[in-house]
């Protein structure tokens, strides 16, 4: 004869219940939310949702709440879904009446991490705008003001960008073009001068004026040829564009200094 | 936006180049008058930096200044004699 168990039933249950064991050989109702009688329930989870609330029977269209792990990461995972033509709905985490959406909806709830440096930054995590990180050095003992937006942004608070130090340059003894945040600027160029009385345009203009170029010889070695002298040089006629170079040489025919071509200068110009 | 080579109209062609803007660069608040303003395609404006000074601006064209002709050495002069004290 088969084995025949016996077993006893505690109390009334409700239709739709868990049962649980109350001892050997008796059972009883496993109990609601607010009464509650079963104390463990274990699941051996290799899929998304091993453990699902549905808010409807699953014979139409439906959403689930799922626990269980991720297997294409293999990281634990709650996760939502609509199914069968539901629409999605989202999720929102509530701790003592207080609902927080997640992901944050952008009304300033945010994630951050588990701990942070006093004073540091915060930085986005990721794309959801939701979560931060820690972003590293900014400690300001005091006041970060703003007073000279960046330059060329045209927003007069607006800090500076990178791209306000420009540079442009064509290597040794090439131009060199340098500008700072705030529109100070500096170039160099080394070039030939044609009569000794010329005008030499700054390969890039300035925005508003040139204060000052200082001019020199950029062929010293020459001084040590045929007319071993030095050339005096001369800057004049300032502009935004270009600038006057007078370049003299002392010629020993002449005794005197004239005003020489074909001669090797280079310069440093500052303006805004 | 456009890049310049700046030459003054008013005097007679050929004209030197006396300014090289870049409007994509920078914001000029005070870029000369279009009269004096030659918009240039990128090969013009990256071949300037042969030499920004020698240019010229000819009916609407930007042409390089032929190079200079040699120097005359100049005149022998005679020195005179310091007067004898």
């Amino acid at each position: 004869m088969p084995y025949q168990p016996q077993v006893e039933q505690s109390g009334s249950v409700t239709p739709g219940h868990v049962a649980a064991w109350t001892t050997d050989g008796v059972i009883q109702d496993g109990g609601t939310p607010s009464a509650p009688f079963l104390t463990t329930l274990g699941l051996q989870s290799n899929s998304l949702v091993s453990f699902g609330i549905a808010n409807a029977p699953v014979t139409g269209a439906y959403n689930q709440l799922g626990l269980g792990f991720d297997p294409a990461t293999g990281n634990a995972a709650l996760s939502v879904a609509g199914y069968d033509g539901a629409a999605n709905v989202g999720f929102v985490v509530i701790i003592n009446g207080v609902t927080y959406a997640f992901p944050g909806a952008g009304g300033g709830d945010v994630v951050g991490p588990g701990s942070s440096t006093d004073g540091d930054v915060a930085l986005f995590n990721g794309a959801t705008g939701a979560l931060l990180k820690d972003g590293g050095n900014a400690r300001v003992a005091g006041a970060l003001s703003i007073l000279i937006g960046a330059f060329g942004s045209g927003n007069s608070t607006q800090a500076v960008n990178l791209s306000d130090f420009a540079r442009q340059n064509s290597g040794n003894e090439g131009w060199q073009y340098f500008r700072d945040p705030n529109g100070n600027i500096i170039q160099s160029y080394k070039g030939t001068n044609t009569t000794g009385a010329d005008t030499i345009a700054f390969p890039l203009a300035f925005p508003n004026a040139c204060s000052q170029v200082i001019a020199m010889d950029a062929d010293p070695t020459a001084w040590a040829s045929m007319e071993p002298q030095p050339v005096v040089y001369g800057v004049e006629n300032i502009s935004a564009s270009s600038f006057g170079l007078y370049a003299a040489k002392f010629n020993n025919i002449a005794t005197g200094f004239i005003l020489t071509g074909s001669l090797i200068f280079r310069y440093i110009a500052i303006g805004y | 936006m456009v890049k310049y080579a700046r030459f003054d109209h008013t005097k007679p062609e050929p004209q030197p180049v006396i300014g090289w803007y870049d409007t994509d660069f920078h914001n000029y608040p005070n870029l000369p008058p279009a009269a004096d303003l030659l918009a240039l395609t990128d090969a013009q404006w990256d071949a300037r930096m042969s030499d920004p000074s020698a240019w010229l601006h000819k009916g609407g064209a930007l042409l390089p200044r032929p190079p200079p002709a040699p120097a005359v050495a100049p005149a022998k002069v005679t020195i005179p004699k310091s007067p004898v004290g």
